[in-house]
């Protein structure tokens, strides 16, 4: 009798591990198709992503119930409300140090003579692990109105350095010209937000994408008049309409937060 | 123009009167709203750091008592000993204190009583203030001690627990200046409020410059900010909403807008402190406060002189900022503290006197009539003189409060006349009550500061508050 019960629980505990494991099939990659793919959902998960839980079916045998739903039956489904993810939190002082200097292209926010997350390292939230062993991650007035400095400084860097590379090394100019327009090619600066969206957010633009290319371009062509008036935009003020769209990513929540 | 209610507007909008009415119909506000409705509230919140001596400052004994004298080269009986006479002889404010008492160095203010390191210049306010003596501290920890008195909860080990006083105002009040919560020199916390409450945190006038500024160099023309700020506005995207699940996005939003509203050049030139003054307005604050040297610019006249224009000018509501340095006086006893808590006193008796000649906006009221005030130390010091010709750190300490709704030229609580103890009181009453009474914490001084002001303390409900509702107006 004895061991018959232990072969029972045996037998639930397989058939409850192998229920709780079985996942969705994952969708093979092609080559020709990227990995990123927006929907109205968001960006889906990069193709080497395994599936979050939660969102499609983890039930067992008694017809589990998908996305958080009441799990079904002998084998108890997961029941997972949401994704499994962490919840959402800031980048911390030295993951935006290491961040910026990649997006921007080897440009760095300075204060004078010094990196500016080393001179305001302390403002920022880091610990010095004498008074202070965990960083602030709260996303404070005073760390954001460091972060529009670092920003307005980094892309004021990053924009004149494009100026002077060639175009096929140019960071923040990738599929437009240094006097390109909306005016003039809207194409190419549609394109070229897209990429920076991209660049900066981890957020793949799909063609056409109005809701997420309309406030960017327009962010983009205001600044440019904005700087030429009523003159024909000249590359200085053309640079001024990428910096302003480079501050604004950097400012963004999606920039700072994941 | 169509006049627009964003869902967030609406729901602060429902919040802040949401929580008004909790707090009129809770037990903790319904009887707590002290302070005249339709004032502007501000908050000072002073620290002096190290350890105050109570004896020299707000808890005094007469040096002429026989009981409070070493006799023979024995201990007083009291184990109280004042030796003011020690200070007087490195000390001439306290000698001078000494000769004007007819050697008790008690000097008197109305109903109230302080030592010989109290300058005048703090004494002339002495009717707005409460002195809550006999407070038990818990604690011979500095961190612990000033952590306390910070957040009003006792420390889990040295780690803070709560919030600060200043940054529970700015969220319980939602203030929305410049810099809403302003920081010197003091550690601030924030435990689940709203970002946009946390304190500003500076040293001096020079890093409020440098928070007051944009960086030089690192500016647009108003164009792209204007087009970026356009562009901010736009509806959230999917990939946003799915970060605001814990509201990060709404409190990094609205930190940025504050961010940026803390970058005012023209009310940044309130702390341009340089010598010699360029301004009149400059010369009239440095007057005020004081100021004839470089040092003078940051040191506690220099950090007055910057609460001062923060809170006259509109720039911040509440201000936590330490006036009080280097008290920490197991050494060398009489050559320190008496400066050192003097320099503090009369930054503050000056920080005082300013903010009375300053109009608050909207009243025929000073902006000290509209501030409630809280002065404090992580502890006291022994009453005894140790053998190194110091003291050392002492449990019973006090706390000065002042403010529309506190009852000034009153004294709550007492140590005790051996030892300089605790003992309890009634807190209705403010009598003796050493039987049935209660011994007098930092919680019950937050709740009491808190409860005048008309706010809630209900955060302070795991430590048991009970207001001194006979400091209470």
């Amino acid at each position: 009798m004895r061991a018959l019960t232990s072969s029972f629980v045996v037998l639930v505990f397989v058939f409850v591990f192998v229920s709780a494991c079985t996942e969705a099939p994952v969708p093979t990659p092609t080559p020709t198709d990227p990995s990123l793919v927006v929907t109205r959902d968001g960006p889906s998960l990069p193709f080497d992503h395994p599936p979050l839980l939660g969102g499609g079916s983890a039930g067992g045998d008694g017809g589990g119930a998908a996305g958080g739903g009441s799990a079904g039956g002998s084998g108890g489904g997961a029941v997972v409300a949401g994704p499994a993810s962490a919840g959402s939190r800031r980048l911390s002082t030295r993951q935006l140090a290491k961040s910026m200097e990649t997006v921007l292209g080897g440009s760095v926010w300075m204060v004078g003579s010094t990196n500016g997350f080393d001179a305001r390292t302390r403002t920022l939230g880091e610990p010095d692990y004498i008074a202070v062993v965990d960083e602030n991650l709260e996303p404070s007035a005073l760390f954001l109105k460091f972060m529009d400095d670092a920003a307005k400084d980094g892309c004021s860097r990053a924009t004149t350095a494009d100026q002077t590379r060639a175009a096929n090394q140019r960071v923040l100019y990738k599929t437009v010209g240094l006097t390109d327009t909306v005016a003039s090619n809207r194409a190419g600066v549609d394109q070229n937000l897209g990429y920076l969206k991209l660049r900066f957010h981890g957020i793949k633009v799909a063609a056409g994408d109005e809701a997420t290319l309309a406030p960017l371009r327009k962010l983009f062509d205001d600044a440019v008049k904005g700087a030429a008036g009523t003159a024909t935009p000249t590359a200085a003020h053309v640079r001024e309409g990428w910096r302003a769209v480079c501050v604004a990513l950097l400012m963004a929540p999606e920039y700072h937060l994941y | 123009m169509k006049p627009t209610l964003s869902r967030r507007s609406f729901l602060e909008v429902l919040g802040v009167a949401g929580g008004g009415l909790l707090v009129q119909q809770s037990s903790l506000g319904a009887s707590a709203l002290a302070q005249p409705m339709g004032d502007p509230k501000y908050l000072l919140v002073v620290y002096f750091a190290g350890g105050w001596d109570q004896l020299l400052a707000l808890d005094p004994r007469p040096q002429n008592d026989p009981q409070f004298q070493v006799i023979a080269g024995r201990a007083p009986t009291t184990r109280i000993q004042p030796a003011y006479d020690l200070a007087a002889a490195e000390d001439p404010g306290v000698a001078q204190v000494m000769t004007a008492t007819g050697g008790s160095g008690v000097q008197t203010a109305g109903a109230l009583t302080f030592g010989p390191a109290v300058p005048q210049t703090l004494l002339q306010h002495a009717s707005d203030f409460a002195l809550v003596r006999g407070m038990q501290m818990d604690t011979l920890t500095h961190e612990v001690g000033r952590r306390y008195l910070i957040t009003g909860k006792f420390p889990r080990g040295l780690v803070a627990s709560g919030s600060s006083l200043n940054t529970q105002f700015a969220a319980q009040t939602g203030v929305r200046t410049d810099v809403p919560n302003l920081s010197m020199n003091v550690e601030t916390y924030n435990e689940g409020l709203a970002a946009s409450a946390s304190a500003v945190s500076v040293g001096s006038y020079r890093d409020l410059l440098t928070v007051m500024q944009p960086q030089a160099g690192a500016t647009l023309p108003a164009a792209s900010n204007t087009a970026i700020g356009v562009y901010e506005e736009a509806p959230d995207s999917c990939t946003t909403h799915g970060f605001n699940a814990a509201g990060l996005v709404d409190a990094f939003k609205d930190s940025r807008t504050l961010g940026r509203g803390l970058m005012n050049p023209t009310k940044a030139a309130l702390f341009d402190f340089r010598l010699p003054a360029t301004t009149p307005a400059m010369m009239d604050l440095y007057s005020a406060f004081g100021i004839t040297t470089t040092a003078d610019l940051t040191n506690a006249k220099g950090r007055a002189a910057v609460a001062g224009q923060a809170l006259a000018n509109g720039v911040s509501q509440v201000v936590a900022v330490t006036l009080g340095d280097n008290l920490d006086d197991h050494f060398d006893w009489a050559g320190e503290q008496p400066a050192s808590l003097r320099a503090g006193f009369d930054a503050l008796g000056r920080l005082i006197a300013y903010l009375k000649t300053k109009q608050a906006p909207g009243t025929t009221k000073s902006v000290w009539q509209c501030t409630s005030l809280m002065v404090f130390s992580e502890f006291a010091r022994t009453p005894l003189i140790n053998t190194r010709a110091g003291r050392d750190h002492h449990l019973t300490s006090s706390a000065l409060l002042a403010g529309p709704g506190i009852r000034g030229n009153t004294v709550f609580g007492a140590s005790t006349n051996q030892g300089m103890g605790v003992t309890k009181w009634n807190f209705r009453t403010g009598a003796l009550d050493a039987t049935g009474g209660s011994l007098i914490r930092p919680p019950d001084v937050h709740a009491t500061l808190l409860k005048s002001m008309g706010l809630s303390f209900g955060h302070l409900s795991n430590q048991n508050p009970v207001p001194l509702d006979a400091l209470v107006r």
